[in-house]
């Protein structure tokens, strides 16, 4: 009897995981590197970043609000990123990766790495001897954080929720 | 005993259901491995049929490398302006605009380039890579109407008007070639082909931002967008209404520049004025209206 009990309780347990997993709504990050910010601000103090494909687990998502509190795959990370560089649909890496099945079961997957990527661009570049120099040279420009922030205060400037609507 | 044997089953199935999920990540890559087992090739069905849908929307980092590529098109035609101040004037105060759009975020981010041309104009890029000529910065004289120049480009890049250049055949070809799993080796058939499906489309979004412009409704948006993000960050959107105005004094019929690809700024005032008409205006402490004037001037009172 003993077992049988242990036995249900592991099956409620287990159970329980199931469904406790299911509620957690999962989000990707859709852009190279985003920041994970104390507060829901662009100005916010940041507390680490996100990268490409990343999945979060939504902790709080606040009504109107275009931001999101998230914690990272870490388990550990945690904090508001912007909803702009997130989206409900896995982004899968590469085929065959660990989360093309778990956005799979709900159809939501978008491929990365497939169609116009690194590659293409690498042949697209050679066969039209095309210059990237300055195209370079403008993802390089960095808009530091604090640059940003005295900009904002300077120029007495709005503080940035984002969202234009 | 007899009551033990039951649970077991359950506690079977429930380990069966977590150990499939976990596991079905490496499905795609095994296919024939789980030929024989029935739940697993239906899993595999569904994850193929997901990933061919999904396949044909535009990621991200596609949005990326296509705007990169539209970027490298159009400066190889034309000289970019370097100067630094300038330069990290229009990065920071574009940057700061963009945190009040709809899409604070791209892929690589948002990054603003000068062209050392006389001509009004600009391209923005999808994903946001924006040029701007030194011609069109000489319709403001204050920050707030060089906000109303960037403020209208973002828009651009937040409603996506670049991609929707792109011709449907085109993601059709894309979505074929791009489907295969050989299209990554280099030198490759499929790889060639990919490629000249991408250079096709750059080729439309190209040829749409230097030659034909965007449609007048797509124009008309992204004015009113960057009226709504000019108010958002504190920039009084009126001036929007006086770099148009200053614009269509200075635009030269026949040109090859805003001339063509533009609608008429009086159309575009008009459109305008509408909106703004009985909307507050933004006004600034005179403090932060000094400190704008003074930092524009550093920058761009030379351009």
């Amino acid at each position: 009897m003993r077992i049988l009990r242990l036995c249900i309780a592991a099956c409620l347990l287990l159970a329980a995981g199931v469904v406790f997993a299911a509620d957690q709504k999962q989000m990707s990050v859709t852009v190279k590197e985003t920041p994970v910010r104390a507060t829901a601000s662009f100005l916010g103090k940041i507390l680490g970043t996100l990268k490409y494909a990343d999945r979060v687990t939504v902790l709080e998502q606040p009504a109107s609000a275009s931001w999101m509190k998230v914690r990272g795959p870490d388990g550990k990370l945690q904090g508001w990123v912007s909803l702009s560089a997130l989206q409900e649909k896995t982004i899968v890496l590469r085929s065959g990766s660990e989360n093309v099945a778990q956005g799979a079961s709900t159809g939501e997957v978008a491929l990365a790495g497939k169609g116009f990527n690194e590659s293409v661009e690498n042949e697209y570049k050679a066969e039209g001897k095309l210059d990237y120099t300055w195209v370079d040279r403008m993802g390089q420009i960095v808009v530091t954080p604090d640059q940003l922030a005295a900009f904002i205060n300077q120029g007495g400037l709005a503080s940035p929720e984002g969202g234009a609507q | 005993m007899k009551p033990m044997t039951r649970p077991l089953p359950v506690l079977f199935i429930l380990l069966g259901v977590i150990g499939c999920s976990s596991m079905g990540g490496s499905l795609l890559g095994t296919v024939m491995d789980v030929a024989g087992d029935p739940n697993k090739r239906a899993a595999v069905q569904q994850t193929v049929e997901a990933v061919q849908t999904a396949s044909q929307e535009i990621t991200p980092e596609q949005e990326y490398y296509i705007g990169r590529a539209v970027a490298a098109n159009i400066l190889a035609t034309r000289k970019a302006y370097s100067e630094q101040k300038a330069t990290d004037y229009i990065n920071v105060l574009g940057r700061s605009l963009t945190l009040y759009s709809d899409r604070p975020e791209t892929f690589g981010g948002y990054h603003f380039l000068i062209m050392d041309s006389g001509e009004i104009n600009a391209f923005a890029a999808p994903g946001g890579l924006i040029l701007i000529s030194r011609g069109l910065l000489r319709c403001a004289d204050t920050e707030e109407t060089v906000a109303a120049i960037l403020a209208h480009e973002i828009s651009h890049v937040v409603l996506k008007h670049g991609l929707k250049a792109i011709s449907n055949a085109r993601w059709t070809a894309a979505v074929q070639a791009g489907a295969n799993a050989t299209v990554q080796v280099a030198g490759s058939p499929e790889l060639k082909q990919l490629t000249g499906t991408f250079k096709d489309s750059i080729n439309d979004i190209t040829n749409t931002l230097v030659n034909s412009g965007y449609s007048r409704e797509q124009e008309l948006q992204a004015d009113q967008m960057a009226l709504v993000i000019m108010r958002k960050a504190g920039y009084d959107p009126q001036a929007f209404d006086e770099m148009l105005t200053v614009m269509k004094s200075k635009l030269k019929p026949g040109g090859t520049d805003f001339a063509k690809t533009h609608p008429d700024p009086k159309v575009r005032i008009a459109a305008v004025e509408k909106t703004l008409q009985g909307q507050p205006a933004v006004t600034p402490a005179s403090s932060a209206e000094g400190a704008r004037q003074a930092r524009y001037r550093a920058a761009l009172g030379a351009i």
